[in-house]
Parts: C-alpha cells; sequence; structure tokens
C-alpha cells in the first residue's frame, strides 16, 4: 500500500509566475499562517496588561476595566484577516484529495466513505463552535467604551450622585442618571440577600418609591443598569456597639442618626456622633443624646473608676456594609445566550457524533475520533507488522 | 467531615491512583482512575446544586476533576508515550486536588449566604481544568516522539514547569507594596489584612496606607533556579543528564515551596522603618503633614498570621511545577525514557510501523488539543455567564478577562499551528500554549 505524501507547494520558477496576491495567497492559506495569527493576537491580549501596569499597583487593578485601543485593532484585525484564509484553507482541503493530513502508513480494508448530509456534520458542528465563540467575543469587545462598567459602594441611608470609575487608568468621576439612596439591606442566612434601592430626581425625593433587588438582579434607570452584587466594609460609615452595665440591658449597636436601646424599658439614645480618636488623643468615642440627659460622650478607653454619670461603655466602633452596585451602560442578554447556545450547540456535536472521514485522508474533526482511528489502523501486535512492505 | 472535604479527599485519591498508574504503566488502572473522575465530577456538580459541596474547594475539585476526565482513558498503542500522556498530563488535577483538600479543610463551615453562582463557577473552572489537563497531555505525547531524534524534545514540558514556577513568582513578587523586587505573602490579623495605616486628617475620615507583606527569604532564588534548571534540560542532549536537570528543577521548586509554607507557619511583623520610609514618599505627593505621618503604624490586632487561602494559588503553582519535574526526571530516568524503540527506528524510510504508532499518537495529540482549545472556550464564555448573572453586564473588560481570552485565542493559534507540526516546536507550541493558560489563570487570583 502506497503511503500517501503531503504535496508541496509550487516553488522558485512556477512561484515567479505568479501574481504577488496569488503568491500570498498561496503561502498565507495554511495552518501555519493562521495559527501564527491566532497567537500573535492572542499574545497581544495576554501581554497588554503587562504593559500597562502602573508603577504602584493599586487594590484590584486586575478586575477593573482596562483600555487599550491599539492593541484591540490589531488584534481584532489579525482575527479577522484569518477568517477568509480559513475559509480558503477549508475549500483548498476539499479540492486537494491527495492531501493526507496524518501520517498513517497502513489503512484499513474497507476504507469507508462517508457521503450524504452527515458528510457535513464536522463542518457544522467547527462552523457552530466558531459561530459561537466569535459571536461571544464579539460580545466582549463590545464592552470597550471610553467609560466603562465600574463597581461602587453605597452607603446605607446615603444619597449619592456620583460614584469613582477607571477610565484610561485614571479614577474619574461618573455623574450617575439619578441621586441614589440605599435605605435597607438584608444580608443574612435566612433570607434571600436583598436591598432597597430609590432613585429620585433633585427635589423629588417623595416620588421616589424604593425598589427591592435580591442579589445579582438588577434596575434600568436613564440607559444605566445597577446590579446589586455583593456588600463591603464601609469605612466612611462608622457603627457603635454599646453595652450597659446595668441589670437586664444587652448591647445594642446603632449609626450616627440612628436611636437605640439597651433595656426594653430603658431610655432611648440617639447617636448624634463618632469619632476613631476623640481630640486625637482619647480613642474612639460616641456621642448619645437622649432627653433626660441631653448629649453626652461614651468612650472606649475609659477609666476603672466611675466618673461618667451613665453606667455605658463604648465596646467598639464597628465599619457598616455598605452595598456593591454595579453601573453599566443598559445591554440585551440575548445575544450572549444565542451565541453561547450556538456554542454549545456545536460542542456537543463535536462530543456526540464522531465523524471519521476516510476517503484518501486521514482527517481529524471531532473528539475522540482518535481512538476510533487508532482501533482502526492500530497493529494488535506491534512486531507482526513491522516489515509490512510500502 | 462536610461534603466538600469529603469530596476533596476522594479527588486527591482518584489523581494519585492516575498519576501514579499513569507513570507506571498501568493503563487498567488509569482507565478506572478516569471514570471514577468522571463519576465523582458528577457527585461534584450535583453536591454543588444541592448546596452540599460549597465555596473555593468545591471549585477546586471540579476543576481537578475535569482535567482528569478530559485525558483519554485508553490511547491504544500509546506505549511510553501514553506513560507520558497520563502521569504528566494527570499532574495538574493532583495539584489542584491537594489545593481543593487544603481550601475544604480551612473552610469547614457552611458559608454564610450560599452562592446560586457557584455552579456556574465550578463549570468554568472544570472546563478550564480540562483544557490545561488536555493540552498538557498533548504537549507529552509530542515531546515523547521527539525526545529521541531532536535535542530540544523536552523543551514543551519545561516551558510549563517553568511558566508555573514564574507563573508563583508573579504572585510572590506583585503582592509587594513596598519597591522592590522580592517574593512576598500578606500578613492576616484578625481575619483581615495587616496594614500600614495612616489616620485621617479630619476626625472620622480614614487615612491612607498599604498591605503590609512579609518577605519570603530564599523563595525568589529558588524558583529562578528551577526554572534554569528545566530549561537547561531541554536543551540537553543526554536523557540522563536532562534526568537530574529536571530533578533539581523539582528540588529548587520544592525548596521554594517549603520556604514559603515555612514563612507562613512562623509569621512576624516586618521592620517598620521600611514602611514608615514609603509613606513618606507617598504622604509628599499628597502635602500629608509630618504630624499625621509619624501616626502610621501597623494596623492589626495583637497577633498576625498567614492566611492558608492567601497563599494557595503560590502553593498550588509551586507544588505543581515540583510534581511535573518530578515525573518527567522519572520518565527520563527509565531505561526508555520519554522516548520509546519505535521513535527511535522511525527514522529508518516509511516501511515500519512504529510509524503507524506514532501517527495514532499524533492524532491523539490533535484530538487533545481539539479538546483543550473547545473547553478553553467554553470556560472563557462560562466566566461570561457568570459575569452577567453577578452584574448583569458581559464583563467589565479587566485585565483578568483580556488575559484569558488571550491565553484561549494563542491556545487556538497553537493548535492551529502545529497542526501538521514534525518537528520538536510542536510540544514546544502545546507548551507555550498551557503556559499562557497558566499565566492567565493566576492572574484571575492576584
Amino acid at each position: 500500500m502506497s503511503r500517501l505524501r503531503r504535496e508541496s507547494a509550487p516553488k522558485g520558477a512556477s512561484m515567479s509566475r505568479l501574481g504577488l496576491v496569488e503568491v500570498l495567497w498561496q503561502r498565507l492559506v495554511s495552518t501555519r499562517a493562521i495559527g501564527a495569527m491566532w497567537m500573535i493576537a492572542g499574545s497581544l491580549l495576554l501581554l497588554a496588561p503587562f504593559a500597562r501596569l502602573p508603577a504602584r499597583l493599586p487594590p484590584r487593578w486586575f478586575e477593573e476595566a482596562m483600555q487599550s485601543a491599539q492593541t484591540l485593532q490589531v488584534a481584532v484585525l489579525l482575527l479577522a484577516t484569518s477568517l477568509p484564509l480559513l475559509l480558503g484553507l477549508w475549500f483548498r482541503r476539499r479540492d486537494d484529495a491527495q492531501w493526507p493530513d496524518v501520517v498513517l502508513s497502513r489503512s484499513s480494508a474497507e476504507d469507508a466513505t462517508s457521503t450524504g448530509w452527515q458528510a457535513y456534520l464536522p463542518a457544522l458542528s467547527l462552523g457552530l463552535l466558531a459561530l459561537g465563540a466569535l459571536g461571544v467575543v464579539g460580545v466582549w469587545l463590545s464592552i470597550q467604551r471610553d467609560v466603562p462598567a465600574a463597581r461602587a459602594p453605597f452607603s446605607l441611608e446615603q444619597k449619592t450622585e456620583f460614584v469613582s470609575a477607571r477610565v484610561g487608568g485614571r479614577p474619574v468621576s461618573l455623574m450617575l442618571p439619578r441621586r441614589v439612596q440605599v435605605s435597607e439591606l438584608v444580608w443574612s442566612t435566612q433570607e434571600v440577600p436583598s436591598v432597597s434601592v430609590s432613585f429620585s430626581r433633585p427635589g423629588q425625593q417623595d416620588l421616589a418609591t424604593p425598589q427591592k433587588l435580591e442579589l445579582g438582579q438588577s434596575v434600568d434607570v436613564g440607559g444605566k443598569r445597577f446590579t446589586f452584587s455583593g456588600i463591603q466594609e464601609d469605612t466612611s460609615l462608622l457603627r457603635a456597639v454599646l453595652s450597659s452595665s446595668a441589670p437586664n440591658t444587652i448591647p445594642a449597636s446603632g449609626t450616627v442618626g440612628s436611636s437605640i436601646k439597651l433595656a426594653i424599658d430603658g431610655p432611648s439614645f440617639t447617636v448624634r456622633d463618632m469619632q476613631l480618636n476623640y481630640l486625637g488623643l482619647m480613642g474612639p468615642a460616641v456621642q448619645l443624646e437622649s432627653e433626660q440627659t441631653g448629649a453626652f460622650w461614651v468612650f472606649m478607653r475609659a477609666p476603672k473608676q466611675k466618673i461618667f454619670a451613665h453606667d455605658l461603655t463604648l465596646e467598639r466602633l464597628e465599619t457598616a456594609p455598605a452595598v456593591i452596585m454595579t453601573i453599566a451602560p443598559v445591554a440585551p442578554f440575548e445575544p450572549l445566550v444565542v451565541f453561547g447556545l450556538v456554542f454549545i450547540a456545536g460542542l456537543g456535536l463535536l462530543l456526540t457524533l464522531p465523524h471519521t472521514r476516510r476517503h484518501g485522508k486521514r482527517a481529524l474533526v471531532s473528539f475522540n475520533e482518535a481512538g476510533a482511528l487508532a482501533a482502526s489502523f492500530a497493529p494488535a501486535r506491534r512486531d507482526l507488522v513491522l516489515d509490512e512492505e510500502e | 467531615m462536610t461534603p466538600t472535604l469529603i469530596l476533596s479527599i476522594l479527588t486527591l485519591l482518584i489523581a494519585l491512583t492516575t498519576c501514579v498508574a499513569g507513570l507506571r504503566g498501568k493503563p487498567a488502572h488509569v482507565r478506572l482512575g478516569i471514570n471514577a473522575a468522571w463519576g465523582a465530577l458528577v457527585l461534584g456538580f450535583g453536591g454543588i446544586y444541592v448546596e452540599q459541596v460549597f465555596g473555593l474547594g468545591g471549585v477546586l475539585c471540579c476543576s481537578a476533576l475535569g482535567a482528569l476526565a478530559v485525558l483519554p482513558a485508553d490511547f491504544k498503542s500509546g506505549g511510553e508515550g501514553a506513560r507520558a500522556g497520563h502521569g504528566l498530563g494527570g499532574m495538574p488535577a493532583l495539584a489542584l486536588s491537594a489545593g481543593a483538600l487544603i481550601a475544604s479543610a480551612n473552610t469547614f463551615y457552611e458559608p454564610i449566604i450560599k452562592d446560586p453562582n457557584l455552579i456556574l463557577m465550578a463549570g468554568a473552572g472544570a472546563a478550564l481544568g480540562a483544557a490545561l489537563g488536555a493540552m498538557l497531555c498533548a504537549t507529552m505525547l509530542a515531546a515523547h516522539w521527539h525526545t529521541q531524534r531532536a535535542r530540544h524534545g523536552v523543551l514543551g514540558p519545561a516551558v510549563v514547569i517553568a511558566a508555573l514556577a514564574l507563573g508563583a513568582l508573579l504572585l510572590g513578587s506583585m503582592r509587594a507594596d513596598l519597591p522592590g523586587w522580592e517574593y512576598m505573602i500578606p500578613l492576616t490579623s484578625e481575619g483581615k489584612p495587616v496594614r500600614w495605616a495612616l489616620p485621617g486628617v479630619t476626625a472620622g475620615s480614614r487615612g491612607f496606607g498599604f498591605t503590609v507583606t512579609l518577605e519570603v527569604l530564599g523563595a525568589l532564588e529558588l524558583t529562578l533556579l528551577a526554572s534554569l534548571f528545566v530549561g537547561a534540560a531541554g536543551l540537553i542532549r543526554q536523557a540522563r543528564q536532562r534526568a537530574v536537570a529536571f530533578g533539581l528543577g523539582a528540588l529548587g521548586a520544592l525548596g521554594a515551596l517549603l520556604s514559603v509554607l515555612g514563612t507562613g507557619l512562623t509569621p512576624r511583623l516586618p521592620l517598620a522603618q521600611p514602611y514608615f520610609e514609603h509613606a513618606r514618599t507617598l504622604a509628599a505627593t499628597r502635602d500629608v503633614p509630618e504630624r499625621i505621618l509619624v501616626m502610621g503604624g501597623f494596623e492589626r490586632a495583637d497577633s498576625v498570621y498567614v492566611l492558608w487561602l492567601d497563599i494557595l494559588p503560590d502553593c498550588m503553582a509551586l507544588g505543581g511545577a515540583a510534581l511535573l519535574a518530578t515525573g518527567a526526571a522519572y520518565l527520563l530516568a527509565r531505561p526508555a525514557g520519554f522516548h520509546s524503540a519505535p521513535a527511535a527506528s522511525s527514522a529508518a524510510p516509511v516501511r515500519v510501523t512504529p510509524a503507524d504508532a506514532q501517527g495514532i499518537m499524533r492524532l491523539w495529540a490533535r484530538d487533545l488539543t481539539l479538546r483543550a482549545v473547545s473547553m478553553a472556550w467554553l470556560g472563557w464564555i462560562l466566566t461570561r455567564f457568570l459575569d452577567w448573572r453577578t452584574h448583569a453586564i458581559y464583563g467589565f473588560a479587566s485585565p483578568q478577562e483580556w488575559a484569558l481570552l488571550g491565553a484561549v485565542i494563542f491556545m487556538s493559534g497553537a493548535a492551529c499551528f502545529a497542526w501538521q507540526e514534525r518537528s520538536p516546536w510542536q510540544s514546544i507550541l502545546y507548551g507555550l500554549a498551557c503556559a499562557a493558560l497558566i499565566l492567565a489563570t493566576l492572574i484571575h487570583l492576584l
């Protein structure tokens, strides 16, 4: 049985008679050229973040948006150029029946050739796979905007009109389409995490109705999408935990402006102010006020002997949780789902339908095909076929 | 024991069995291991679905099992190539499962908030793990048939091992807030990172500060040495010398791992002076007065420690490099080594059937690269879905997303470039594809 050999490309004199475009087409329509283009494009995307590393790395730098339009342009150009070359490769290999792409010196007795619509299933699988992947890449490229998505903390009960975003590696203030106020946060094991958010125009505070958002849910307001995506410590909003030495009392916590009670029938205190270091030397302190006592300070570093009229102690100053919301331009969900499903359909075909094509060439286009081919080509015992004549 | 911990132990056992059986050439045990990995993968996803398996441990378990399940259960006439493919191709699964066990043992409590997107995260992890396992297996197969004839035959595996070691170095060196280039690990106190902090200028406001890290003495040098040794192994001609070089590389990576663990077990606060000087430099650009500057200090509770989860990526990368280098040294030290007898005689005119064997293994390498590329794309698409589920956006266009997409495109290019390659470049290209995926994955952990 003759061994199938790869035919060499026309060279020398024959090449010199061809035009530049034809020469380029001959050279570029190859797996090597296409692979090289993809590798260059991939390297550009992979190494672009390292080329833009700041001298001092800010926290979460690798998670925030990065812009590099030139890199993207070159990468997209390379990928776009490779697509017609890939089609050319496909057609060239279809026409060239003498171009085996796997070196197998022996063929099985029955060299089955699949015909009919089944012959196109490998192409369909790969096509779906490529279409899905390219579609999702296109969807991802659509987020490369001047003002990218931003994650921002929102303190409870505070009105926010702008947040900080990173544009071109620099922090900028991003104006929100409405004034945002988070009024309630539920974050426990018993209930689904949720927040109540109200969006209001200046001067229309009374009309704003709070909307409940569960974790991962979003609301579109004024061309922006607000998504509740988590919580973090709010370093700008402190919460005081107070206790009392009086009997039948329990510790209570509160933020500035809130009221706390340490006993069921005890007095109610309003938290007026908090200081991390009172007068720069007395440590954390909280100012309380009640109708009976008026305003007074409670300290964490209290002396052992009783010098204050009250029996309260500041246990600690805690940072309160802040709600993390993602603010991004409104984008439809459907393209991502459609291209994702197309990709998964192609992958499913490759996984479930092995298509061994054996019309003179040994093409491998689906998963698990190597096993099937190996079963038909591999000698049962290596020593039995060592001297097979060519 | 929680179901997550049980699954982690099971995953480690399966990975260990498969790798050892692969290296020792026991195809029946390898087949058993791969089938068990499929079963455990179904269990893992089922456990996540019913909220019994959770956290990083669950995700790493699925990644490890994906990396095992993607391996071919039967190479058919693979010979020594099958040993390299199964034995070394299963090493990422071994490193990932060890990481899963550490994560599960350190987070044995149930999460406060159940994460409904964990199954998507595990899916992405399993797909990316499968991509790495398949591409590494292809690298080993390609290295196997070029080792004897070509000088640079084992450069592919060497690239992967060096990438793992240098990836760990990247993680360690990018944690440092102080100027300089050392291997650092972060310090924690009472569940929060230790910081060198300046008080706020106005009452109630917060000043600025930076994370306090601890230098791991010797880790930088040992990691670089490990990379150099395995790199040199790819350039040496003699198999025995190659085995020694890989062995020295393994020792270097193991030494670096031990030094990281040793420093992590005996943490202490670093000297304050460099942090004070660095704060002074930063404060100068912000017009912070000297009286505020002198109030700066370490912000911590009584005790400081190093969280296992903070250094887990380093440990997995260094451990993976040590395991791979040890496996490669073991195979090279064997009489047949990476290269089998058929590869030696295939230089003769193409009448001998060993060429068939090579052709079949080439088919397997292609099959594996096809699996790797598909799984890598699937992993990337699933990360987009994850962003959609958590933030309702296609992505942030962050460096992590750039790097992962770049790695996936690079892998596709390498598979395409080497589709008909019949030189040592095939193994090197596959190795570079593995390195790209490793780098992109580690960036996600920064």
